[in-house]
């Protein structure tokens, strides 16, 4: 007897939504597009493009709603904070401090824990089995509580965030390249390139790492969006960047007292970041897909 | 749903939520409370029984429960009899002789009050420990002598005319039991403090809240209209709010930027009878005493010019119309009010001048110093503590300020006690901060802030000291007036820091629950006297 389900029946239609991320998780265009809009652009040209200086404001103009509520100008277009900043000019400044912090976080704790990995697969032995050790304890620590920690110790300053985001990252790569060496150090070329003479360096960077980079860039990638979360989760916490530096985390927390009568200091900024974290995840999943062979096959 | 699509999902959720609190119904507790239990939503305190060791804004947990021997009375601020009936100087002010009642009974039955609860009280002020803000004025005091149960005589070193003061409500002298001592020892005073008060101590949850309950049987009748009084500490303003909004406090300490939101929500605003507090931005790193190691040259402010071009960079009427909502008027020296032994008038007339804003000039004095746009980099530090919520909000504003003179700033945001520990261990050359300090005479004001040995280190050299100790010395009015205009001069001509604004301490309260209170504002703590927290009527 055949088998009966939504799917099969003639008037189902999958919901519109879920339809429209399938499309955009297929097609990487509106990620791409989004991430320009959002978070490229304003990063690379953000004195150019932001109306305002970030951190100029004026007490007489604070707190001016955006330019389509009533008492809001087109000069800002997004309204005002509580010391008279632009908000929109803080968010496009606020998008070059996400990107430049989560690209350095993330090549430094890259860099750190695919080396680490590399070692870890490639010697295996005791030297796997530290390394790992200390991989499951960086990844059972409390992400929030360590970074917390670590900033009320050293003090909130851009290196010690990068410090924090790279003690928090190293791991996830360790892991992944690890996994990956032991099955590619079995394969023949590597036994070739070993009786050829070959140093265990030039193996592990000519011959394994090449192997490993497309589920490099992909981690790399859903990471981006990982990091501005987290990093935005800091700041919204006092433990991230300083004030009055234009980071999205802050300008929610400088908002969050205000909800109810300046909704609009906390909202954009909150906006900013779920639809930056948003293309980035579909953008690594295409990417997943694509470099992924038995996705891509299917 | 997609592992990966959960982020995104929680902020909006997270949006949704912070939304939710703007259309948050009030609920139905103000009725339950009548009469029953009042919740004040306070941002909190440094949590401990130990009065000893705690700055007087913290005072606010000790204020419904341990008495003084002094009290500041809510309508006229005047030092009126409280545990101590009469009081005295000896003509020097060396002696002052205190007559206590008769008939105070401790709760929890460890006896009457009698001279030897005084005398241990004080004793508690001279432990190593001791860190209250008038720890070392009590520190001065040679001998405390019990010359019979109900009298009692503290005999200074020096001179000291500023006794009934700390000595009252507004001082930080709270009588606590000798006999519960003797028994208990420290460990049961931390955990059941027995005073004499209205209310007596039941409990605290750490970070959580203080609860007290009402004494039927006070000593000179006061009698609190509700019989549970519960301290919810929020650090979070809009958390307080909240709290208030729903019906979970029924007083909450908000800065006036919320108290806009609160009153659009049918709240009622309570101010303080007086203006008692001033806020004031202090210059850290400013130890003039010759040879004092923590001195460092290189600290843009040991300059004149430098402090004076950082005052005038400050738009004061804008910062008190906007943060302040213009409650608050000048102050021109920090510290001194009208009411202050050596107030000068001509200040006013000078104020404009010479601290007035005109970002120009400031820039011309910066670079005169030899700072030139973008040369000056230094860190303005906030925090909160109960009545002092708008910190934060002066330091951005001075950040924007002093960007439009050309000076970069960071701004961190501690907590009162790590701010309080820097200015101490003299560690605090890197930075300015605002601060809300109380009223209290000039003479214990000038010892708590520009004494070279006191504890805080704001401003201090050989010329306040100096005058200082003759100030200390004297008790003719006239000379003692003298003297103390002769600092306080000095001070205003030196830019010694940035004197901003006076005002009253405000709280905001449901009018379901509270339709009166009187407070003087100028008790340590603040927000005090809730035995005179009256309902609406039946």
């Amino acid at each position: 007897m055949a088998t009966v389900t939504a799917r099969t029946l003639p008037w189902y239609s999958p919901p519109r939504v879920a339809q429209a991320m399938r499309q955009a998780r297929r097609y990487p265009l509106v990620p791409l597009a989004m991430l320009t809009f959002l978070l490229v652009i304003p990063a690379v040209l953000a004195t150019q493009v932001a109306p305002h200086d970030p951190l100029k404001g004026a007490l007489a103009k604070r707190l001016k709603p955006p330019a389509w509520q009533q008492g809001g100008t087109i000069e800002h277009p997004l309204g005002t904070d509580k010391v008279g900043r632009d908000i929109l000019s803080r968010i496009i400044h606020g998008a070059r401090v996400s990107l430049v912090v989560s690209l350095v976080a993330i090549f430094v704790g890259g860099a750190l824990g695919t080396t680490l990995g590399l070692m870890s697969g490639y010697f295996g032995g005791w030297v796997d089995a530290l390394l790992m050790r200390l991989v499951d304890i960086s990844l059972s620590l409390p992400t929030i509580l360590l970074a917390l920690v670590l900033v009320a110790a050293v003090g909130p300053s851009f290196g010690t965030v990068i410090g924090v985001l790279v003690v928090l990252l190293w791991a996830r790569y360790a892991r992944l390249v690890r996994g990956e060496t032991l099955a590619i150090k079995e394969r023949d070329f590597i036994a070739r390139a070993r009786v050829a003479g070959a140093s265990h360096t030039r193996i592990m960077a000519r011959y394994i790492f090449p192997n490993v980079v497309n589920s490099l860039i992909v981690l790399a990638t859903l990471q981006v969006g990982y990091v501005i979360l987290l990093e935005s989760a800091l700041s919204f916490l006092g433990a991230g960047l300083p004030r009055p530096t234009p980071a999205w985390g802050l300008m929610i927390a400088d908002g969050r007292e205000l909800i109810v009568t300046a909704w609009w200091v906390s909202m954009f900024p909150g906006l900013a970041i779920m639809l930056t974290v948003l293309a980035l995840n579909l953008l690594g999943d295409w990417l997943r897909d694509h470099f992924d062979p038995k996705l891509r096959h299917v | 749903m997609r592992p990966r699509l959960v982020s995104p999902a929680l902020v909006l959720l997270l949006v949704a939520l912070l939304f939710g609190l703007g259309t948050a119904p009030m609920s139905g507790s103000a009725q339950e409370a009548k009469g029953q239990r009042l919740v004040f939503a306070s941002a909190g305190f440094d949590e401990s029984n130990r009065f000893w060791v705690v700055a007087r804004p913290d005072h606010l947990q000790y204020d419904p429960f341990l008495e003084t021997l002094l009290e500041v009375d809510p309508k006229t601020g005047e030092y009126t009899p409280r545990l101590a009936e009469k009081w005295s100087a000896s003509p020097d002010f060396k002696e002052w002789t205190f007559i206590l009642r008769k008939g105070v009974q401790f709760h929890f039955g460890y006896g009457p009050f009698t001279a030897r609860d005084v005398i241990h009280s004080h004793s508690m002020m001279m432990r190593p420990e001791a860190t209250a803000t008038l720890a070392g004025f009590w520190r001065q005091v040679e001998e405390v002598k019990a010359i019979n149960d109900h009298e009692v005589v503290f005999r200074f070193k020096r001179p000291s005319t500023v006794m009934p003061y700390a000595a009252s409500r507004a001082g930080d002298l709270r009588i606590v039991s000798k006999v519960q001592w003797d028994k208990e020892g420290l460990e049961g005073f931390e955990k059941r403090p027995a005073g004499t008060g209205s209310y007596r101590y039941v409990g605290r949850q750490p970070g959580l809240s203080v609860s007290f309950e009402r004494v039927d049987n006070h000593w000179k009748g006061e009698k609190p209209a509700f019989k549970e009084l519960v301290f919810r500490l929020a650090r979070e303003e809009s958390t307080r709010l909240a709290l208030l909004l729903s019906g979970e406090a029924h007083i909450a300490d908000l800065p006036r930027e919320l108290q806009k939101d609160a009153l659009k929500r049918g709240m009622k605003i309570y101010s303080s009878s007086f203006p008692v507090d001033w806020m004031t931005v202090y210059l850290g790193g400013q130890y003039y005493m010759p040879g004092d190691p923590a001195f460092k040259p290189d600290v843009a402010w040991t300059k004149k010019s430098v402090r004076q071009a950082l005052n005038m960079a400050i738009n004061r009427k804008e910062l008190l119309n906007t943060v302040f909502a213009g409650k608050g008027s000048m102050t021109y020296v920090t510290g001194w009010s009208e009411k202050s032994e050596g107030f000068n008038p001509e200040w006013q007339h000078r104020f404009d001048k010479m601290y007035g804003y005109d970002p120009a000039k400031a820039k011309a004095l910066l670079k005169e110093a030899g700072y030139g746009p973008g040369q000056l980099k230094f860190k303005i530090l906030a925090f909160t503590e109960p009545g002092e919520s708008e910190g934060p909000q002066v330091a951005e504003a001075l950040g924007i300020y002093y960007k439009d003179i050309g000076v970069a700033t960071e701004i961190e945001v501690l907590d009162w006690a790590k701010v309080r520990e820097m200015f101490r261990k003299k560690a605090i050359q890197c930075c300015i901060w605002p601060n809300i300090i109380s009223w209290r005479p000039s003479e214990e004001w000038i010892r708590t802030s520009y004494y070279s040995k006191s504890p805080n280190h704001h401003y201090e050299n050989e010329f306040v000291d100096k005058h200082y100790d003759a100030l200390t010395k004297s008790v003719k009015p006239d000379e003692r007036q003298r003297i103390a205009r002769t600092i306080a001069d000095h001070l205003f001509e030196e830019f010694a820091d940035i004197p901003l604004f006076w005002f009253a301490n405000e709280v905001v309260a449901n009018p379901k629950v509270v339709a009166e209170w009187v407070y003087p504002g100028l008790a340590a703590g603040r927000s005090t006297h809730f035995h005179l927290v009256r309902p609406p009527a039946k």
